[in-house]
This record gives C-alpha cells, sequence and structure tokens, in this order.
C-alpha cells in the first residue's frame, strides 16, 4: 500500500471535481427519468442511457475513490474476476427465472 | 502513520480480506438484483413500484450517500497528512451522511407500509424489502463501525493515525455507495420497463 496519497491518484481536487460530476450524473438520471416523455425518450433509449449513467458512476467510484486503478494488481484481479462470475450467475439465474 | 506488516502478497491482509468480502458481496447482491428483476412484475396483490415509488426522493437519498462517500475518501486523505480535526470531521460527516440515507429508508419503509406495501404483501413486496433492506442493513453496519473509528480517534487524538483502518472501511463504504448506484438505477428508473 503507497503511503502518498498522491500516488494513490487522489488530490482533494480530484475528489471535488468527481463529486460534482457525479452529482450532476445523478441529476442527469433523475432528469432523463422524469421527462423521458416531454423529451420523447423511448424505453431502449432511456435503459441505455440510464445504464450508462450508472456504469461511469460506478467505474469512478470504484477506480479513483476506492483507488483500485492504483491498487496491485492481484486486488484488480480478486474484484473484477468476482464481477465477472457473479455477472455470469446472475445472467444465468435470469435466463432460468425468466 | 500505521506501520505495516511484510506480507506474501505484499498488500496489507485487512485490505485484502477486505476486498475479498466485497468480491462475495457481490454474489449477494447480484442474486438478490435478479430475484427481485424476475418478481417485481409478478402477482397482482398490493400496489406495485410505479404507484408507490417516490423518485425525488430517492434521488435525493442516492444524492446523500454520494456525497458521504466523497467525505470517507477526504477522511482517508486527512488522516494521511495527519490533520486531526479535518479528518475526525469528515468521519463525522460520513457518519451523518449514512444516518441520513438510513433516515430516508425508514421513512420510505413505512410511508410504503402505509400504502398497503408490506413484507408478506406480494413477490414484488419480499424481494424489494430484501433487496433494499439488505442494504439497508450493509449502511446500518458501516454507520456502526464508522462510528467506533471516529470515537477511537477522538479519545486517542494524535496518538491515533492509522489510515488502514481507514481505508478498509472506507473501502466497504464506497462498496455500499456502489451498490445503491446499481439499486437506484434497476429497482427505481427501470421501474416503467
Amino acid at each position: 500500500m503507497s503511503d502518498s496519497h498522491a500516488s494513490h491518484g487522489g488530490g482533494v481536487k480530484l475528489y471535488w471535481i468527481f463529486c460534482v460530476i457525479l452529482s450532476v450524473i445523478t441529476f442527469l438520471e433523475w432528469a432523463v427519468f422524469e421527462y423521458r416523455e416531454p423529451w420523447g425518450i423511448g424505453k431502449v433509449s432511456l435503459v441505455v442511457s440510464l445504464s450508462i449513467f450508472s456504469l461511469i458512476k460506478f467505474v469512478m467510484v470504484v477506480g479513483w475513490y476506492m483507488h483500485l486503478k492504483d491498487d496491485p494488481k492481484m486486488l484488480k484481479n480478486t474484484f473484477i474476476f468476482s464481477l465477472l462470475l457473479a455477472s455470469g450467475v446472475a445472467a444465468g439465474l435470469l435466463a432460468l427465472m425468466l | 502513520m500505521s506501520a505495516h506488516m511484510e506480507t506474501v502478497t505484499g498488500v496489507d491482509n485487512r485490505k485484502f480480506a477486505m476486498w475479498s468480502l466485497i468480491a462475495s458481496e457481490c454474489f449477494l447482491f447480484g442474486t438478490l438484483i435478479v430475484n427481485y428483476f424476475v418478481k417485481r412484475n409478478r402477482g397482482l396483490e398490493g400496489p406495485t413500484g410505479p404507484e408507490i415509488f417516490d423518485i425525488n426522493l430517492t434521488t435525493l437519498s442516492t444524492f446523500d450517500l454520494l456525497m458521504s462517500s466523497v467525505a470517507m475518501v477526504l477522511a482517508l486523505h486527512y488522516c494521511r497528512t495527519k490533520e486531526l480535526r479535518k479528518m475526525q470531521a469528515w468521519l463525522g460527516v460520513v457518519v451523518l451522511g449514512g444516518a441520513i440515507f438510513l433516515g430516508f429508508q425508514w421513512y420510505e419503509f413505512n410511508h410504503f407500509v402505509n400504502l398497503g406495501l408490506k413484507l408478506d404483501t406480494s413477490v414484488f413486496g419480499s424481494a424489494f424489502y430484501m433487496l433494499t433492506g439488505c442494504h439497508g442493513l450493509h449502511v446500518a453496519v458501516g454507520v456502526l463501525w464508522i462510528t467506533s473509528i471516529l470515537i477511537t480517534s477522538l479519545r486517542k487524538g494524535e496518538a491515533w493515525f492509522n489510515d488502514t483502518v481507514i481505508e478498509v472501511a472506507g473501502l466497504y463504504w464506497h462498496f455500499v455507495d456502489v451498490v445503491w448506484i446499481i439499486l437506484f438505477t434497476v429497482v427505481y428508473l427501470f421501474v416503467y420497463i
């Protein structure tokens, strides 16, 4: 583990920039959902846009706030492999249950 | 700065343990989300999601949890720079943010029960409460954990700058936030789909 916060991709300024971006994305999620009819957003577009917003937030929090992008490969692999495996199990369950 | 022990992996064992826990939690929440997704439109008893969800309120609680995540990463930063008061203040903000989120959830659950959606009303109700309740329980554990860290820091003052403890608690807290990012989209925003 690195003792330097800077080497962890951090820095207070960066955290606040990410904070603003995360807030804006959350606002956009709300706006896209609330105004889907006036803005003429179809179901497919809604699912795609909300999924992209969610994915961006996920990557930002895991990569920077959890510092995974600067962590040793072993930790990255532990998380990414488990996430992929869990996604596979979830997809399998979904296919079985739907 | 806390002393780091030499390990076989080169990674602090506590940190590795937390990442292992997080890895296993992916399976727990993955299956609960699938369970909810499949059951949400089954059974006609009681109110359904589109009838009772208040997106404005849930967006606020999502924002609150995101801000507590920011506070957590700032607390870790100030622990590493050994700025005691700032670290304690941001840990306090994390605890407050978590408590406010739990307040939102308490209000929401009470509101839904008053509208007729209980755990045993329908499969939608049981899947919804199981998923969001399990997440709420994780938030409650995080609030208690970070409160205990804050109390330890307040009692020991400058003698206690344990960045590994705060980092590991932070990993847990950010994961709880990440799960909510997914739940907010899948449970609340995909409700009409």
